[in-house]
């Protein structure tokens, strides 16, 4: 295996399962793990279960579990010897890759996840903002049905030629997804979120004080890629620029990843609950793998 | 429009088995027409898309996915036979498989 690059992704759709076990196997007390996080951020988390209680559908806890074990499998990785050329990250996946890179410690990684969303909370609790992904249209088709019927959504990632992540409000989402079926969409899913991330309606004014109050941000030690402008991170105020950036700016993950394969890289490791970007890769061209943690270790 | 043969079917069907065997790590012997691609594999869409690119290069199709996506709304896929069917269906017909009732 050549040095991979290491992919972080958003929150958690689907567990594989075994992400708990991976990460006792390698003599990490999880629990105690989340514990630290309840006690650092206040955020309860130390009830979670894999099979019965894994906050699927609550979208700050999410965040939170998802980081947690990603950051775990970023050390188990590292102390097998397996370490990153390049880090990557989807969306929220941005505070985790941080950790990896040593950008952040995992203790304010955890409190800016809190400051960012109790922030973003605040500015849209009451909006009913809803997310919805869907795959097999183009972006044209999206766009068509959109000014069609006169919704205002916002293409806000690209995952592929065949896969977007569109915000709006309810209604507009809710028109927009009964429009998609009929286009011809294979298939349509609302996330269990209620905040427009990358959208260019989150106003993040004011928002840096808060969210990096008592945050040590220091120098990527790997080379860290952006989503946002797929250039490289260096520094530790390209990070914080890139931390705010990553709220209000659009994705194409596409890009990014077709981007980081021109750089020669052929290896990725998903670094992260479930397996969502390796199922969103199928359609990236180019000479590449993309594994999962338990094939690795 | 395609004249499907036997070895058409033989083959649409060892390329749908064989592609579900490698990408959700099972053995081939342990999917078959029953297998349900979403509960017993753990599949998803774009496996399907995949599946379906794969067949358009290899057969030259003229098919929209978007038509696909309008079929299988009144025609809804879920296990590994049902999906070796239209992808025939796909083959013989290309985009005219939205006619088919």
């Amino acid at each position: 295996m050549d040095t991979p690059t290491f992919l972080f992704p958003a929150f958690v759709l689907k567990y594989k399962g075994n992400e708990v076990d991976i990460i006792k196997k390698y003599g990490v007390d999880f629990n105690e793990k989340l514990f630290e996080i309840k006690e650092n951020t206040g955020v309860d988390i130390t009830d979670f279960d894999i099979l019965h209680n894994s906050f699927l559908d609550d979208e700050q806890k999410n965040q939170m579990v998802s980081y947690l074990i990603s950051c775990m499998y970023s050390d188990i990785l590292k102390s097998q010897s397996i370490k990153p050329d390049y880090v990557s990250f989807l969306s929220m996946g941005i505070y985790s890759a941080l950790y990896c890179t040593s950008s952040i410690s995992f203790d304010d990684g955890a409190k800016i996840i809190k400051r960012v969303y109790e922030l973003l909370n605040k500015q849209f609790c009451d909006k009913n903002y809803r997310m919805l992904a869907i795959t097999g249209l183009s972006r044209n088709d999206i766009i068509n049905i959109l000014n069609k019927k006169s919704l205002n959504c916002e293409i806000v990632i690209k995952n592929n030629d065949h896969s977007f992540i569109i915000v709006g409000k309810e209604n507009d989402i809710n028109i927009l997804l009964n429009a998609a079926k009929e286009e011809g969409a294979i298939q349509l899913n609302i996330f269990p979120v209620s905040i427009p991330y990358h959208s260019k309606q989150i106003d993040s004014e004011g928002f840096e004080d808060i969210i990096f109050e008592g945050i040590e941000v220091k120098n990527p030690s790997y080379k860290l890629f952006s989503s946002i402008n797929q250039k490289q991170i260096d520094n530790s105020g390209k990070v914080k620029t890139e931390i705010l950036n990553n709220l209000f700016t659009n994705i194409d993950w596409h890009k990014t990843n077709i981007a980081l394969i021109k750089q020669g890289v052929h290896e990725f490791v998903e670094c992260g609950p479930g397996d969502s970007l390796k199922r969103i890769s199928r359609f990236f061209d180019g000479d590449f793998n993309v594994y999962g943690m338990s094939k690795l270790v | 429009m395609t004249a499907i043969t036997e070895e058409i079917k033989n083959d649409v069907r060892k390329i749908v088995i064989d592609y579900f065997a490698e990408e959700c790590e099972v053995n081939t012997d342990e999917i078959n027409n029953n297998t349900h691609i979403f509960d017993d594999l753990d599949g998803d869409s774009l496996m399907f898309l995949e599946l379906i690119e794969l067949f358009k290069k290899k057969y030259n199709l003229n098919i929209d996915l978007k038509t696909i996506g309008k079929y299988s709304l009144k025609h809804p896929v879920r296990t590994i036979g049902e999906l070796i069917d239209m992808q025939i269906l796909i083959i013989e017909h290309e985009n005219n498989i939205i006619n088919i009732d």
